[in-house]
């Protein structure tokens, strides 16, 4: 019986390891090839571990004159912060009204919001490509930010969590003579911090790996992202895979880092967000 | 504590979201900054490019440029187009010949005519035929600023290990194809010849066998003829039938440069903006002849040339710059210099600087190819045609379908989309 | 809570509203409409206004007789067919194994997980390294067990099964942590009234774990579905659509038209037609709720 549990328990190990490492070799062999020279790329027998490590690839992807790389990091980091924050305000704004106000047409509002969860992406990008040209938005940080502040899953998880929020607890403060605004900033959104750091982090994630939005938005190279860098590098750098694989790395690890620091959130999140049918 | 970083995160937001607009690049005082979009430069060229751009800043004190360059692609197009349409467009930007008229069409450039009367430019700086490659509605709607040919680029060594003679200017298909095969022979990953299946090499391929993608007057799409689908047949049985060109399985992701430098291409058909790489890249002894034609002879023209767009503030410093960027002759020795495809001026001495440097040899062969240019087809959904037709092409390169297949899908699909 | 009359309280409901709202309007219900009205007709916004005219249908039947058209709808029902069973088999294996308390589990999810972080473009151009003809060590690997590997994304047969792989590789982790939730909440109860019946494992999972976790893995399914007919981003940085338009799929043609060749009428009409077949897909599949999907009464 004993016996049985520990080759269980072996397998268990051996099969998740397994799965882990599946996960983890493309990147593992990325940072590899980032290390090494350009021969070095090509050689075989291949050396996982490059027999002579090198910097070319970073000291060149720094030094491109049609791709800013720095530039592009900063962009990303500037325009994912807005696309974190501002969305995450909006839509927990609008969360706190469904989940604690009263009001006509709030039923028909809230099914809207979700509704629109279910539109095919691709209806919308040539209108709002459009609405933004004639706006004389094209080309700036503004028109990624705009659509972004409907975001109904936000919208949706975070009334969830605000239904949670006693009713007492709030009228008393009402009471005492706060205003609404007091009240969500000092009260409400406190109490919401698991449910905005699930958000935040989703934001951050979508808005750093963005890629077809900014695209087609962003006409000027000083504006673009690191995401439009890199695909610039990849498709104007076809065969020189060790750059490809710097700027693979580069773009990789803040998202890593931001997710490490937040991981713990990110399951609680969405278990609360309930999938339950 | 929470309320103040609160407050700290907003005012944060506020000031970042006012920061670029500061930097912007605030223009110094008194002095003009023009914008200039360009794709031609790529990464082998900026320097040069930065030099020569550094060379019209000294001599025009008032002036600053700002390179707005990116490389060549699918996106330069768009976002310049996009940009155009957004109102935001630079004062200049460069075009290639196929997409010039679709810019023209569009009236985002403006025409030149003015300008060349007002500073006194004298036309004849261009080489011949140039500005009326440029011309459309009878004005000038653009600057040329430099051309390119292609040639047959081929590996001497291979040559002279399959014992064949080496390319001549008078070669036909025939000729190229026996010498291919000879070198073919050579060994297992040798190939004698790479000639990519593609819609550029195929609308000029196709006017070497006497035919073409339209009719002369243009009115009429001609995709399809006996003619066309013998040359797409021809350029296929190098690779299927002959043998002597890898296909995409056995190129194995490898470009065609590095295989040419490898040694493992005998013949290469390539543009001359490669012997930059080529000079540095190439141990072996190689050289160059004009393209082997078969009814007739046909090569390609390439031109990049500057436009001002329609609503720059600064059309007058804007047209200084450009002509200068084509013109000035210490801009044309640095391009020269870089062998970055060749200068527009029609002064004869520079063309006899071009041809003294070597190697490679036998640079007649690139102006010569002039003589039987042929432009790429002008029309305004050039993408459009050009897409149309290469994935058709490229299904019968990877044996999806016959060349006739191709061709005739490809005739109907375009006579469906595209207006002439 | 009710906010009474109070017009103060009811400019405060205004303004928390109000973005959220306005976005909606403007990038998400005006929308659905003008790209309704724009697909009836010919538009290129770069040109003047007086040439944009009204086409009726003709965007439409001029979709429907292009010959590309069928076969990038059977390209995406490959991507479809291909993906789905992989990332739900993949996430369930996953999940059930996360199920277990073991050491260092909580290190084995951030590993999991990391594919899902990475950005679409980075992975794109790490797989293609990967699956690179000749010095991909996907191939290498191969050829050290004396298989000869196609140059995966070349071919028009590998191109699809190889982004595939990719996908699945990169969203499996998503969809783990979905599962895994799903699990944890199935009464750890049913399990053992079995195990005390003497009931196999493999018995276990299907008569307690298929169907209690089946209303998550319809739910998943539905969203991979939607999501699935409108792949573009992963195969656009990998193959570009190729080789020789192997790899085309719906919203490429859409992209293209719309912002290479700006002709944003027949691009919305394309996009509309894309939105049917996704509407109905998505109707047809919760018409098949009923026969598979099991909820806990």
């Amino acid at each position: 019986m004993k016996a049985n549990r520990i080759v269980l328990r072996i397998v268990l190990y051996l099969f998740i390891s397994f799965l882990a490492l599946l996960s983890l070799l493309p990147f593992f062999w990325m940072v590899s090839t980032s290390l090494k020279a350009r021969e070095a790329i090509y050689a075989i027998p291949i050396q996982w571990i490059p027999k002579e490590p090198s910097l070319e690839a970073y000291r060149a992807i720094f030094h491109l004159t049609n791709i800013d790389f720095v530039r592009g990091f900063i962009n990303s980091v500037f325009v994912s912060v807005l696309l974190t924050l501002l969305p995450l305000l909006s839509s927990a704004m609008a969360a706190f009204a469904f989940a604690k106000i009263e009001f006509r047409g709030k039923r028909v509002l809230f099914s809207t919001f979700l509704l629109t969860m279910m539109i095919p992406g691709t209806i919308t990008m040539i209108p709002n490509f459009i609405t933004l040209r004639l706006l004389g938005l094209l080309n700036t940080y503004t028109a990624l930010v705009l659509p972004a502040l409907s975001s109904s899953m936000g919208i949706f998880l975070m009334r969830q969590h605000f239904i949670k929020i006693q009713d007492e607890y709030l009228e008393a403060a009402i009471m005492d003579g706060a205003s609404l605004y007091r009240l969500f900033f000092t009260i409400v959104l406190p109490l919401a911090k698991p449910v905005l750091f699930t958000m935040g982090l989703f934001n951050f994630m979508g808005a750093w790996n963005n890629f077809l939005w900014p695209l087609i938005i962003l006409t000027q190279r000083k504006k673009w992202t690191l995401q439009l860098g890199l695909a610039n590098l990849g498709s104007n750098f076809y065969n020189y895979q060790h750059y490809q694989m710097a700027g693979a790395l580069i773009s990789i690890i803040p998202i890593i880092i931001v997710y490490l620091i937040s991981q713990r959130y990110v399951e609680q999140g969405l278990s609360t967000g309930g999938l339950k049918a | 504590m929470k309320r103040t970083i609160r407050i700290g995160v907003a005012i944060l937001l506020v000031l970042t979201m006012v920061l670029p607009v500061f930097s912007a690049g605030k223009a110094e005082s008194g002095k003009t900054t023009i914008r200039y979009a360009n794709f031609s430069a790529g990464e082998s060229n900026a320097e040069t490019l930065r030099k020569m751009v550094d060379l019209f800043e000294a001599k025009n004190p008032t002036i600053k440029v700002e390179l707005e360059s990116m490389g060549y692609g699918d996106n330069y197009w768009t976002s310049l187009i996009t940009r155009i349409a957004g109102g935001d467009p630079p004062d200049a930007f460069e075009l290639n010949m196929e997409q010039f008229l679709a810019f023209t069409l569009r009236k985002s450039n403006r025409a030149l005519d003015d300008l060349f009367a007002k500073t006194g430019t004298d036309v004849n700086l261009f080489g011949e035929g140039l500005l009326d490659a440029v011309s459309f509605d009878g004005k000038i709607m653009a600057i040329p600023q430099s051309f390119s040919t292609v040639v047959l680029v081929y590996n001497k060594e291979l040559f002279d290990r399959a014992n064949t003679p080496y390319p001549r200017a008078d070669w036909t298909w025939d000729d190229a194809l026996q010498a291919a095969l000879k070198i073919s022979a050579l060994g297992k990953d040798i190939w004698g010849t790479f000639n990519p299946i593609q819609f550029w090499e195929f609308y000029k391929v196709v006017q070497q066998n006497g035919g073409g993608l339209m009719t002369p007057d243009g009115k009429e799409l001609t995709i399809n003829t006996p003619q066309n689908v013998a040359s797409l047949e021809y350029m296929l049985d190098r690779m299927w039938k002959y043998h002597v060109m890898p296909t995409v399985e056995e190129q194995a992701g490898r470009p065609e440069a590095d295989m040419f430098v490898d040694g493992k291409l005998g013949m290469w058909l390539n543009g001359v903006w490669a012997f930059t790489d080529l000079k540095d890249r190439v141990k072996f002894p190689w050289g160059i002849e004009m393209e082997p034609g078969n009814l007739t002879k046909a090569t390609h023209f390439f031109g990049n040339v500057g436009c001002i767009s329609t609503t720059t503030k600064y059309p007058e410093e804007t047209f200084k710059f450009l002509t200068f960027m084509a013109t000035d002759p210490d801009v044309v020795q640095l391009r020269l210099d870089a062998q970055w495809e060749l200068p527009t001026v029609g002064d004869p001495t520079v063309m006899q600087r071009y041809l003294a440097d070597t190697p490679p040899d036998n640079k007649e062969a690139v102006l010569n190819s002039l003589q039987y240019a042929v432009k790429p087809p002008a029309l305004l959904q050039f993408s459009e045609l050009t897409n149309i037709v290469n994935t058709k092409i490229e299904q019968a390169r990877d044996g999806q379908l016959t060349a006739k297949q191709a061709l005739d899908q490809a005739q109907a699909e375009a006579r469906e989309k595209i207006r002439l | 809570m009710y906010i009474g009359a109070s017009r103060q309280k009811r400019v405060a409901l205004v303004v928390f509203l109000a973005p959220a709202v306005f976005s909606l309007i403007l990038f998400y219900l005006v929308p659905i409409f003008s790209s309704l009205v724009l697909s009836l007709l010919e538009y290129d916004p770069l040109k003047p206004t007086s040439e944009i005219s009204f086409v009726g249908l003709r965007n439409f039947i001029e979709y429907f007789k292009y010959k590309d058209m069928r076969n990038q709808y059977l390209h995406v029902l490959y991507y479809l067919v291909l993906y789905i069973p992989l990332v739900l088999a993949t996430s369930m294996t996953e999940a059930m194994l996360l199920n277990r308390s073991f050491t260092a589990k909580a290190a084995y999810k951030v590993m999991l997980y990391l594919p899902v972080v990475s950005s679409w473009v980075a992975v794109a151009l790490i797989w293609r390294w990967l699956l690179h003809g000749e010095y991909g060590i996907i191939n290498i690997m191969l050829r050290a067990v004396g298989i000869h590997g196609p140059s995966w994304l070349n071919n028009k047969q590998w191109a699809m099964p190889a982004v595939v792989l990719a996908a699945v590789w990169k969203d499996t982790g998503y969809y783990t942590l979905i599962v895994l939730a799903a699990l944890k909440q199935i009464d750890i109860n049913y399990y053992e009234a079995a195990r005390i019946d003497g009931a196999s494992p493999f018995k276990q999972f299907r008569f307690i774990t298929l169907p209690l976790v089946s209303p998550t893995m319809f739910l998943l399914l539905v969203i991979n579905v939607i999501a699935g007919f409108q792949v573009f981003e992963s195969i656009y940085v990998m193959t570009e659509g190729g080789p020789a338009g192997a790899t085309r799929v719906p919203v490429e043609q859409i992209y293209r038209n719309a912002f290479t060749y700006y002709k944003m009428g027949y691009a919305s009409a394309i996009a509309w037609v894309l939105g049917a077949v996704i509407i109905v897909a998505t109707i047809f599949q919760f018409q098949l709720e009923k026969l598979w999907v099991r909820y806990e009464s």
